[in-house]
């Protein structure tokens, strides 16, 4: 297991190195050098995701699950979740629908404010996921493109909170050896949800 | 295939064990404390207590958060069938179907667990007994051949592996159920005990906490369950019952004990002057060399298919179809338990409760169908319990009325409401028509035959399952239940993994395979203690009854070996 991720990390920087160069690289980095904003992880690259779209990814699942008076999605790294299992897991199919489901996203959130969603403020990016949110409970069938997508991005962001050693250990409550089992107590003195 | 044996001196045991799972590690401990040297062969690899990679892991911790990728899911085309065994903390435990192929008439769901503890170490652990019930259904409604034990045959030796599995459970006093040897149970929470008392009121069934060979309190050197349910990757504290942690490490004390794994066998060695098996051949699955190995007798606990794969390729002159086969009914009357229908529903008088730990059991409704006169069905015969739990929703509810945003992150962590859901698992009748067989039309990567399935469920299952529907809801909404809902969705006989019957036990070498203390007819000192003895399934959860056959198998075949009857 450990070979595995740690040939997938040589993969990723492989990859990043093929990417130098290129008009994306070299505009995120004129991005970055222009001061606009700092890199929001800047210790890891993303191995299906341009830096960019992670970085998108990122803002949607902290808009998604704040950090408030406890840590948020940002805090357990939950883009990294996403980008594990889009390189890892998913099927050629569904990396092709998730790209595609960004791009529309990305296109949508740029008619209505002119803007990416990465350079919204904290406000219209949440009055943008919450109209998507509101346009997708609203359609009972199955939806596609920027819908689907941003139903996708809620499932992954609170699975991948959840499960993330911040999420469990800080926000929910965990309990890795509980020793027994108490089949009826008040709620309080549990006073939150079991981590799994 | 051609063996080029080195001969007689090559090795010699009192016994040789084949397979290490439930059937095998008893029989192992059996032989080994009885004194016979023993030589365990187990074709996969070597597990000892404690050899569990991913026992300690985090979710945090698996890569892909326990997920396995697509490309590597292709080795695991039909283990992947289960849907929940597939993942990085628990796929070392299956096979690899490209390695080991079969064939599908019709789909059958062959799970397989090839390493030294075999499928004992990701059972489900539910140990119920037969009763006479069961032991007397085919004689009484005509389908199938009769058992030729009874209970009173097979009770001592529950109590006796009972005692030393470790099973906790709650005694019931039920005919169609019997009583055992358990250690404290393990407690119902509120839900549970709501639903149990006003089931019994109104219904007049039991719910009873489900029978597991969890340990509820240590035994035997053994820990105490410390209720993170992660049995399936294997239990560092030895608390659930497996060979690795139980039966072999108490074999291995005796002294008698060889394990040779990686030890694929390929078929028995027939004498025809003696009518007995002089020993097997076996491949080795890493060097594909051949060996044989000699014995006064031999335990086939391969599972099910594995020992009758074994037994249908000793082809020998007198017995061309294989050893057994001379009844017509080895490879037949093929059953495993239908399951995966029933109901569930939401409660709301228990908003102010939850739990704490994760219990590795859930409850168990036993049969109620068919047992007595007052409970005769006119649309099928035979009959079928529940599996369920209550518990409260997590995080991974669907929050969908939740919108996004501070709204989202607080209804997560709290608990949703309590649901409890309960699965039936159905008696499936022994037909001769489902069997498997040798074929060669594909070859595994040792080069032998492959199983090729033809099995069904048939209309009395199918009537079944309707019942077992309707008893579910019946029973959620006497229980105060809302919102219930029923599900059936019956999938492809082999996923309850509880393959039993292809080598049957009977009263008459014209019509079984298997006597009644599991020799072979058609040769004695071989005998077959796994799931293929079964004369027919009932609706439990079988593996207690075969460490209860195997025990009884060892004793009387070394009782016979001193007499020099074998």
């Amino acid at each position: 297991m450990t070979n595995q991720s740690q040939i997938s990390r040589r993969e990723a920087l492989r990859k990043t190195s093929l990417l130098v160069g290129s008009g994306l690289a070299a505009s995120t980095v004129a991005a970055i050098i222009s001061g606009c904003q700092a890199p929001l992880d800047p210790d890891w690259t993303p191995s299906f995701f341009s830096v960019e779209q992670s970085e998108t990814l990122a803002h949607i699942a902290e808009t998604i699950l704040p950090k408030t008076d406890t840590p948020g999605a940002l805090d357990a790294k939950v883009h990294r979740y996403i980008d594990e299992l889009a390189a890892n897991v998913y099927s050629k199919n569904r990396q092709d629908e998730l790209m595609s489901g960004l791009a529309e996203f990305e296109a949508q959130c740029k008619s209505k404010f002119s803007k990416a969603f990465a350079k919204l403020g904290a406000e219209q990016r949440k009055e943008f996921l919450q109209q998507l949110h509101e346009e997708s409970k609203a359609m009972k069938e199955s939806t596609e493109g920027a819908l689907s997508f941003f139903e996708d991005m809620r499932q992954l962001t609170i699975a991948g909170f959840c499960t993330s050693e911040i999420g469990a250990t800080q926000v929910l409550k965990y309990d890795p050896i509980p020793g027994s089992y108490e089949p009826c107590i008040p709620y309080e003195d549990v006073g939150g949800v079991w981590a799994y | 295939m051609l063996f080029n044996s080195k001969g007689k001196q090559e090795v010699t045991y009192d016994a040789i064990v084949v397979g290490s799972g439930i059937s095998g590690g008893w029989a192992a401990k059996e032989l080994c404390e009885k004194g016979l040297k023993t030589l365990v062969l187990e074709r996969g690899r070597m597990v000892r207590h404690g050899d569990y990679p991913t026992a300690n892991l985090e979710p945090w911790q698996l890569p892909n958060r326990d997920r396995v990728s697509a490309e590597e899911m292709k080795r695991y085309e039909k283990q992947r069938r289960t849907g929940y065994t597939i993942r990085q903390s628990s796929k070392h435990w299956f096979v690899n179907d490209l390695e080991n192929p079969y064939l599908e008439t019709k789909r059958f769901d062959w799970m397989r667990g090839y390493h030294v503890g075999g499928r004992s170490i990701m059972w489900g652990r539910h140990s119920y007994r037969l009763s006479d019930i069961d032991f007397e259904a085919n004689a009484k409604d005509g389908f199938g051949v009769d058992w030729p034990i009874r209970y009173r045959d097979v009770a001592s030796w529950y109590d006796y592996v009972e005692g030393f599995a470790g099973i906790q459970g709650m005694n019931e006093g039920l005919p169609q159920l019997p009583d055992g040897n358990f250690l404290p149970p393990m407690p119902l929470n509120c839900v549970e005990e709501s639903a149990r008392e006003r089931i019994k009121e109104k219904l007049g069934r039991t719910l009873t906490i489900g029978r597991t060979a969890n340990l509820s309190q240590a035994i035997h050197g053994r820990g105490a369950c410390q209720y993170r349910n992660r049995c399936i990757r294997g239990c560092p504290y030895g608390a659930y019952f497996s060979s690795n942690a139980s039966t072999l490490p108490a074999a291995e004390k005796t002294g008698n004990l060889t394990i040779r794994p990686f030890s694929i066998v390929n078929s028995l060695i027939y004498d025809p002057a003696t009518r007995k098996a002089t020993g097997v051949r076996v491949i080795d699955a890493e060097t594909n060399e051949t060996h044989e190995f000699y014995s006064n007798i031999v335990f086939l606990c391969a599972s099910a298919l594995g020992s009758t794969f074994i037994l249908l390729n000793t082809k020998t002159d007198e017995y061309p179809d294989g050893l057994g086969s001379s009844s017509g009914e080895l490879g037949h009357n093929l059953m495993d338990h239908h399951f995966r229908v029933g109901a569930r529903g939401e409660i709301d008088e228990f908003d102010d409760k939850y739990y704490k730990g994760r219990r590795p059991t859930g409850f168990y409704i036993p049969r109620f169908r068919n047992i007595d006169r007052n409970s005769q069905m006119k649309e099928f015969v035979r009959g079928y319990g529940y599996q369920g739990a209550a518990s409260r929703e997590g995080w991974s509810r669907s929050v969908a009325e939740m919108a996004i945003g501070e709204e989202l992150k607080e209804a997560i962590t709290r608990p949703g409401s309590w649901s409890m859901g309960m699965t039936a698992f159905g008696e499936c009748l022994p037909y001769h028509e489902n069997k498997v067989e040798l074929s060669n039309e594909t070859q595994d990567k040792w080069g032998q035959p492959v199983l090729k399935f033809d099995c069904e469920f048939k209309e009395n299952e199918m009537k079944m399952r309707e019942d077992m529907k309707v008893a579910a809801v019946e029973m959620l909404e006497a229980a105060g239940f809302k919102n219930v809902d029923t599900y059936d969705s019956i999938g492809a006989p082999g996923l309850g993994i509880h393959e039993m019957g292809t080598a049957r036990m009977g009263r008459s070498p014209k019509t079984s395979v298997l006597n009644q203390w599991n020799q072979v007819w058609d040769a004695k000192n071989v005998f077959v203690t796994d799931g293929a003895c079964m004369t027919s399934s009932a609706c439990q959860n079988p593996s207690l009854t075969y460490m209860a056959l195997t025990a009884r198998a060892a004793d009387y075949a070394v009782k016979e070996l001193k007499k020099m009857n074998i």
